[in-house]
């Protein structure tokens, strides 16, 4: 399997994980925040996370809750 | 000396006319002369205005960075001086309320097609950070307008 390239951009709390090498066709905005990047194919390719600490802690919160709940 | 007097009397009529015209003439030179200056002295105030926000406008663009997060840029294609192009050439400039970022959306020729990029920035006193790049369709720019995520935000020309 390919391994993923994580980059995060610590002064502006962004980060991008790339999945692989290619010109971006267009993008879809999953989530407040999580943009995915596509190529012509319709395959992602990238994923930016703005905010990452805020949306990570969030998404970490919500799994541990989850984990409670269960 | 009669007809002296009487060639006399007409010159004399005659010069009055011919000096009253004259006048008449310089007045209406010096009022085109005075419609010419304040007109100049507009054009230069103008040029002068100009030449002020063609400088802010260089200034912003030299003040311009952009972080390109271990080459991304380079793992997109996206050619280096893009993002700062967009920046500095466009008209169409947004704010995005849910971000609280600004955007420009521009129209750019690249690799034989035209595609419309955005790209959002942080906006301080003395720079601005380019933070990301995307191609976006006029039908997303619509979208986030129409939601009121994003909003017109004047240009430098506009303020």
């Amino acid at each position: 399997m390919k391994k993923l390239v994580l980059n995060y951009d610590r002064e502006h709390d962004i980060l991008y994980v790339v999945i692989r090498e290619g010109e971006e066709h267009h993008f879809d905005e999953v989530a407040e925040g999580i943009v995915v990047e596509f190529d012509k194919d319709n395959q992602p390719i990238g994923i930016e996370i703005f905010n990452d600490a805020k949306v990570i802690a969030t998404a970490i919160g919500r799994e541990r809750l989850a984990l409670a709940i269960a | 000396m009669e007809d002296l007097k009487g060639a006399l009397g007409r010159f004399g009529g005659e010069a009055t006319e011919a000096l009253q015209a004259a006048a008449q003439e310089i007045r209406r030179t010096e009022d085109w002369l005075q419609e010419r200056l304040a007109h100049w002295r507009n054009e230069v105030q103008r040029r002068h205005e100009q030449v002020r926000q063609a400088q802010a406008a260089l200034a912003r663009c030299q003040a311009s960075g952009y972080y390109d997060r271990e080459g991304r840029y380079r793992v997109r294609r996206i050619p280096e001086k893009m993002p700062e192009r967009i920046y500095c050439e466009s008209k169409q400039r947004y704010y995005n309320h849910h971000t609280l970022r600004h955007v420009v959306v521009m129209e750019v020729y690249y690799r034989r097609r035209r595609t419309l990029r955005m790209i959002a920035y942080d906006q301080f006193p003395e720079h601005v950070e380019i933070l990301t790049i995307h191609p976006i369709t006029r039908r997303q720019v619509q979208d986030r307008l129409i939601t009121g995520r994003w909003t017109h935000e004047k240009t430098g020309s506009e303020l």
